[in-house]
């Protein structure tokens, strides 16, 4: 007697609940099924991870549609009520409350948390008119946007009547056009600022020139003033954005977290930092080239509450001082990607940090394996590992650091060209079955066998007779192979394909033990790893959460390739298959069928020819971005025609809306460049 | 749900389950048996990714029914207010919709297309411009 139960019938708050367990484009596909599913998707707690990315006018108009009326019965179509968009991110456009854009703050500004300006244009005016339209703003970042602070008026006129209650995160990013003025305004008015991140402007940190700046009674009304609780707008200097002015303010506001990246921060200004903000809890110093000590006191002052630190590319921390990050056992995140000076002293004191969730390592020539390996036996809540281009590291030290990690969602080991052998990737394939975002990128010791879990089956391995050759010739990045290691490549192609033909008893082994067991992967990177072939691709990629693949340089990669990808990878979104030089027109055709993909780079695959482009006109997805470097057989008539196809590529108009008008197309794709002889 | 209808946890009285047929029932008691002492599952934490990719193996054969039980399932978990049962049972409908376009869910859940072409259009433009965070 059981009724069968249709997928609209479930209740709203329901579906909304499912809804909850998609990824973005899987829950936009389910919003597109019917009405009650599309009501559902409306529910704003599903809305609070994703970004509305406005680069072009057309987004406007789209976000901001008009009444449509037809022109037949001459009913009016509704306009829909706007969805519950939080974030925002504008990037190079200019952004106003006129024209074009006059209904789009009425219609959203109320709802927006997350509002993001990129290198565009605004003037002041319209910026103090937007941030009065978004009373509920939890964060506002500006990178860039210089013409706003040229005049040094901005946010001037509205200081005694604009407040926002909820900003807690303000971040002015990249420009040289900031004073302790207009910082101070901005501060002034979000009383409840608790993060703040200044990274790429240009603060003074000496305090001589700070000095010059602000002449003894000035800076006795600043700091009285500072000391009262009071941001200091007017004492505040116009011509100059100081580090003393900085700290102070923001020590009145208790930040949690601050950014000081990508400035001149020396020794002095960390040590009044560690004085004056002891409620910092996330430190980023990314790209501080001044900073060479300070860490101790940062140590002394932080270890027990101190949960994010970025150090990455702060060069010259010598080692004696890195070595104090031992103390900071509060750490959840920590970054030391290019911290050249990270040595095995340094790797030791990590043993401490057991609470760490995320580590980078990256591009950290000194550290040796054995003792990271030791280290790291504490850290039992990892989640995110960055190990990319340590070039120290041997493949038992690597094995022991994936056998006793926690089960992880990133784990990148690009450029980790000796120790990443099959073995390693057999653990991770057991092990870290959680795996979202995995990079093996440029390691050429990744084969076959071991993304097919086959690694002990001898039949796959390489014949004796090259494995001496290819391993004289160790791939670089940007470095090209001989002719000979092509043509021996080539042979190893051909006799794989040979042994696929014996393979198919085996196939049920290599779904259970190979990276087909990495079933949430989102992002893989086998870049450059050129022993991987079609044998891999065709019987153990199946990921129905793949989104971003690249396997650029990967010679062996064939048109059967990408047929098995279009069939068992179908949310592919960006796909690079730059330099893989057998793809031919058919292998290109496939493609179209992929109805996610947006970003395709096809770069030096010599083979193709007009078809493929004619292939990919046909293609229904959102492609936005194809590259077609070095594509020889390409003739310009058929890019000009690829080019015009791909600007209005999102052309869905159906007949009856005939007088909407589209605007601007989006910029056009990279064109491909073409040697002498083809023109 | 005992709360929702008014009623004591001591009270001997027979709770009504109008929307809740027996074969349904019978599952929902045999994997509620199977789960009784676990844990109280975690606070939903929004600005946590949510996963589906760790349905234990038992959940995974216990699941392994016609599309309208799984419904069924969802429905019944979501009555009685059952959130361990209720989240495996979605998670599995999750991963059967992933990666699929929307034509293709239509089919396998048995949905009816009610939208106009222009309403398609519309739904299709409001989503174009948003990316993950």
């Amino acid at each position: 007697m059981a009724v069968r139960v249709a997928g609209d019938e479930l209740p709203c708050e329901v579906v909304s609940h499912l809804m909850s367990f998609l990824p973005l484009r899987d829950r936009i596909s389910a919003s597109a099924t019917c009405r009650q599913w599309y009501e559902a998707s409306r529910a704003p707690h599903l809305h609070a991870r994703e970004v509305v990315l406005v680069h072009t006018s057309r987004a406007i108009k789209d976000l901001c549609p008009e009444a449509v009326v037809h022109p037949d019965t001459l009913e009016v179509e509704p306009v829909w009520p706007p969805p519950p968009f939080q974030n925002f991110c504008f990037r190079e456009l200019e952004v106003r409350t006129t024209g074009e854009m006059r209904h789009f703050w009425p219609r959203f500004g109320r709802r927006i948390l997350r509002l993001s300006l990129q290198n565009c244009e605004v003037s002041e005016k319209a910026f103090n008119d937007i941030l009065v339209q978004c009373p509920n703003l939890r964060y506002l970042h500006l990178s860039g946007c210089n013409e706003l602070y040229m005049s040094g008026k901005v946010l001037e006129s509205c200081q005694g009547t604009l407040r926002l209650q909820a900003l807690d995160e303000l971040q002015l990013t990249n420009t040289r056009y900031i004073s302790d003025c207009i910082f101070n305004r901005f501060v002034a008015l979000a009383p409840n600022l608790r993060r703040v991140a200044l990274l790429g402007c240009n603060i003074t940190c000496s305090s001589a020139v700070f000095g010059r700046f602000y002449p003894e009674p000035r800076a006795q009304q600043l700091r009285n003033q500072l000391a009262q609780g009071v941001i200091p707008v007017d004492v505040a200097a116009a011509n100059v954005f100081t580090f003393e002015n900085v700290l102070g303010v923001l020590s009145v506001r208790k930040v949690i977290s601050l950014g000081v990246g990508v400035t001149s921060l020396a020794f002095d200004n960390l040590n009044d930092l560690c004085q004056r903000l002891n409620s910092v809890r996330a430190l980023d110093l990314r790209k501080c080239f001044q900073l060479v000590k300070g860490l101790n006191r940062v140590a002394d002052a932080f270890s027990a509450t101190l949960t994010d630190l970025d150090l990455s590319d702060c060069s010259f921390l010598t080692s004696a001082d890195l070595r104090h990050l031992g103390k900071l056992t509060a750490l959840h995140r920590l970054n030391l990607n290019g911290c050249k000076n990270v040595d095995g002293e340094v790797a030791h004191e990590l043993r401490n940090l057991s609470k760490l969730e995320l580590l980078d390592l990256s591009n950290n020539e000194r550290v040796l394996g054995p003792i990271l390996s030791q280290a790291m036996a504490a850290m039992t809540q990892l989640k995110h590992l960055y190990l990319n281009r340590l070039a120290l590291l041997d493949s038992d030290s690597l094995l022991q650091i994936v056998k006793q990690a926690p089960p992880l969602i990133t784990l990148e080991m690009a450029g980790c060209v000796l120790p990443l052998i099959d073995a390693v990737l057999a653990v991770v394939c057991t092990r870290h079955t959680t795996i979202k975002r995995l990079n093996l990128a440029n390691c050429p010791f990744v084969t076959d066998a071991g993304l097919t879990g086959l690694s002990e089956n001898p039949e796959l391995e390489c014949p004796p007779a090259y494995q001496n050759t290819l391993m004289d010739v160790l791939p670089h990045c940007g470095v090209s192979l001989g002719s000979k290691a092509e043509r021996q490549i080539v042979y190893e192609a051909k006799r794989k394909k040979q042994l696929a033909v014996h393979l198919t008893p085996l196939k049920e082994a290599m779904l259970q033990q190979g990276i087909c067991n990495l079933t949430a992967l989102s992002s893989l990177d086998l870049s450059n790893c050129s022993r991987v072939s079609d044998l891999s691709v065709r019987n153990v990629f199946r990921f129905n959460q793949l989104r971003f693949l690249s396997l650029e340089r990967n010679c062996q990669i064939t048109d059967s390739s990408i047929q098995s990808l279009v069939m068992h990878c179908p949310s592919i979104e960006e796909l690079n298959l730059q330099d893989c030089g057998q793809l031919t027109n058919l292998g290109v055709s496939y493609l179209s069928h992929l109805q996610r993909l947006r970003e395709l780079n096809l770069n030096g695959c010599d083979f193709l020819g007009d078809a493929s482009l004619e292939a990919l006109m046909t293609s229904k997805g959102p492609l936005r971005n194809v590259s077609l470097q070095r594509c020889s057989k390409l003739t310009p008539n058929a890019v000009n025609i690829f080019c015009n196809w791909l600007s209005h590529s999102i052309n869905w108009s159906m007949p009856q809306n005939k007088q909407q008008s589209w605007c601007m197309p989006p910029p056009p794709p990279h064109l491909p460049s073409f040697t002498d002889a083809d023109c | 749900m005992l709360e929702d209808l008014g009623m004591d946890e001591d009270d001997e009285e027979v709770v009504p389950l109008p929307n809740v047929n027996s074969p349904i029932l019978k599952k929902v008691i045999q994997w509620a048996t199977f789960h009784k002492d676990d844990p109280p599952p975690p606070e939903d934490d929004e600005n946590k990714e949510k996963r589906t990719d760790d349905i234990s193996s038992w959940d995974a054969d216990f699941l392994k029914v016609d599309q309208g039980t799984l419904f069924e399932l969802i429905l019944a978990a979501n009555y009685l207010d059952i959130k361990g049962l209720l989240d495996v049972t979605c998670k599995t409908v999750a991963n059967m919709i992933k990666g699929k376009t929307p034509e293709e869910i239509r089919k396998t859940f048995n949905i009816k297309n009610d939208f106009t072409a222009s309403e398609e259009e519309q739904v299709r433009k409001e989503n174009e411009w948003c990316e993950d965070k």
